[in-house]
C-alpha cells in the first residue's frame, strides 16, 4: 500500500461511505484516481452501501436471562468474597504470604545477630570491667581472697583512682573510658 | 438527579471500573446497559451468526468483570480493554473449533435461520457470502473488518485492540475491501 493511501485512507472511506463516483467533484475525483481506479471505486461503493443495510438487518438485543444469571452470579460472589479474594489475585496473595515469610525470617536473624551486635559486646565489656575495678578498690587481701589468685600485684593500666574509693558511677566511668580505648584499638585492627 | 448518592449514568467508564472494583452493582449494571448489545452484535458476526453461542459468549464476558474487575487498569480505556478481552475469548473459541470441527460445522448450519426479516433476502445473502469470504482471512483479519464495518471503532482503537501498528491496521483494511469488493461484486 502506498504511502498515500496509508495518509488519506480514512478520507477515501469517507467519500465511499456517502458518493458514488458520479456524485464526487472533479477535485474529489482527482484525489480519488491517485488510489484507484473508477471501477474499484464503484466496487467499494456497493459494497460499504451493502455492508451498511446488513449491519441495521443483524442487529440483535441481548435476552433479560443473561443478566439475570449474571445479577445472581454478582451477589454470589460478593457473599462469598473475602476481604483479600475481593482485591488480591493470587499472585498478590502469594506475595503478602512470601514477604511475611522472609520479615519473620528476617526478625528471628536480627534477633540473633543482635546477641553478638557491637552494643551488646560493648555492654558485657563494661560489666565486666567493672566488677574489676569494684574488685580493684577493694582492699587488696579482700580481692585476692575473693579471685583465689596467687599473690601477685595487678598490672591493668587503668587510671588510678584515691586509695579505697569506691563508688559505682565512678566505676562505669571508668569502665566507658577502658571501651574508648577498646573500640579505637579495634577500629585500627579492621582498617 | 441522584441527591443521595452517585449517577453513575454521568460516570465514565473507567470510572465505572473502579466502583465495580469496589463491588458496586450499580456500576455493573451501568456496565452491562452500555456495552451488552454491541459486545452481543460483535459476538454475533464473529461467530458466523450463532446467536446461542454469542449469548454465551456475553455472558462468560462479563462473568470475568464480575470476578476479576482488578485486570482491567482504570488509567486505560475501558472500550479498547473489553474488546481485547472479547477478541481473546474469540481465539479460543475459534481454536477449539479447530480442533474439534470446522466452522461451518460449527456455526454454518444455523445462519440460515438466524435472520427473520423475510424482506430483507439481499441483506442476508450479502452477510452469508460475507461470511464466506471473511472466512478465507484469517481470525486476525476478520476481527480488524468487524470491528471497523460493524462495530464503528476507530483506527486507532482497532490498532490497540490488534496490537499492531495504525499503518498496518489500515493496509490490511485497503487489501480486504478490495478483494472483498470484487468478489460480492454481484450484490451491486
Amino acid at each position: 500500500m502506498k504511502n498515500f493511501e496509508l495518509d488519506n485512507f480514512e478520507k477515501i472511506e469517507l467519500l465511499l461511505k456517502s458518493k458514488s463516483f458520479d456524485e464526487l467533484s472533479e477535485a474529489e475525483r482527482e484525489f480519488v484516481y491517485k488510489s484507484i481506479s473508477r471501477e474499484e471505486y464503484e466496487n467499494l461503493f456497493y459494497f460499504y452501501q451493502n455492508i451498511n443495510q446488513a449491519k441495521t438487518y443483524t442487529s440483535i438485543e441481548p435476552k433479560m436471562e443473561i443478566k439475570s444469571a449474571l445479577d445472581k452470579q454478582f451477589e454470589n460472589f460478593k457473599s462469598s468474597n473475602s476481604f483479600f479474594s475481593r482485591k488480591l489475585s493470587i499472585f498478590k496473595v502469594a506475595a503478602v504470604a512470601a514477604a511475611c515469610f522472609v520479615l519473620g525470617f528476617g526478625i528471628s536473624s536480627i534477633d540473633n545477630i543482635a546477641k553478638d551486635k557491637p552494643e551488646n559486646l560493648t555492654d558485657s565489656i563494661i560489666h565486666d570491667t567493672v566488677q574489676v575495678i569494684k574488685y580493684i578498690q577493694l582492699p587488696k587481701q579482700e580481692f585476692f581472697a575473693k579471685v583465689n589468685v596467687s599473690n601477685k600485684p595487678l598490672s591493668l593500666d587503668f587510671p588510678a583512682l584515691p586509695k579505697n574509693y569506691y563508688h559505682e558511677k565512678d566505676a562505669i566511668l571508668l569502665a566507658s573510658q577502658t571501651m574508648k580505648i577498646y573500640n579505637s584499638i579495634k577500629i585500627k585492627h579492621y582498617r | 438527579m441522584a441527591f443521595f448518592g452517585k449517577n453513575y449514568k454521568k460516570l465514565s467508564d473507567e470510572e465505572l471500573m473502579s466502583l465495580l472494583i469496589e463491588r458496586e452493582k450499580q456500576a455493573f449494571d451501568e456496565l452491562y446497559i452500555r456495552y451488552s448489545k454491541q459486545m452481543l452484535n460483535y459476538f454475533y458476526r464473529m461467530l458466523y451468526f450463532d446467536k446461542e453461542r454469542a449469548e454465551d459468549m456475553l455472558h462468560d464476558l462479563f462473568l470475568k468483570i464480575i470476578e476479576k474487575p482488578y485486570l482491567f487498569n482504570t488509567e486505560k480505556k475501558f472500550s479498547t480493554w473489553i474488546y481485547t478481552v472479547a477478541g481473546n475469548m474469540l481465539k479460543n473459541e475459534f481454536r477449539d473449533v479447530q480442533i474439534h470441527g470446522n466452522h461451518e460445522k460449527a456455526y454454518g448450519n444455523e445462519q440460515e435461520t438466524r435472520i427473520e426479516n423475510e424482506q430483507k433476502v439481499d441483506s442476508k445473502l450479502f452477510l452469508a457470502s460475507l461470511n464466506k469470504e471473511l472466512d478465507k482471512f484469517d481470525s486476525e483479519l476478520k476481527q480488524i473488518f468487524v470491528l471497523r464495518y460493524f462495530d464503528e471503532m476507530s483506527i486507532k482503537e482497532i490498532a490497540e485492540i490488534a496490537n499492531c501498528p495504525e499503518g498496518t491496521v489500515k493496509s490490511r483494511l485497503f487489501y480486504m475491501n478490495k478483494k472483498l469488493s470484487v468478489s460480492l461484486a454481484a450484490f451491486r
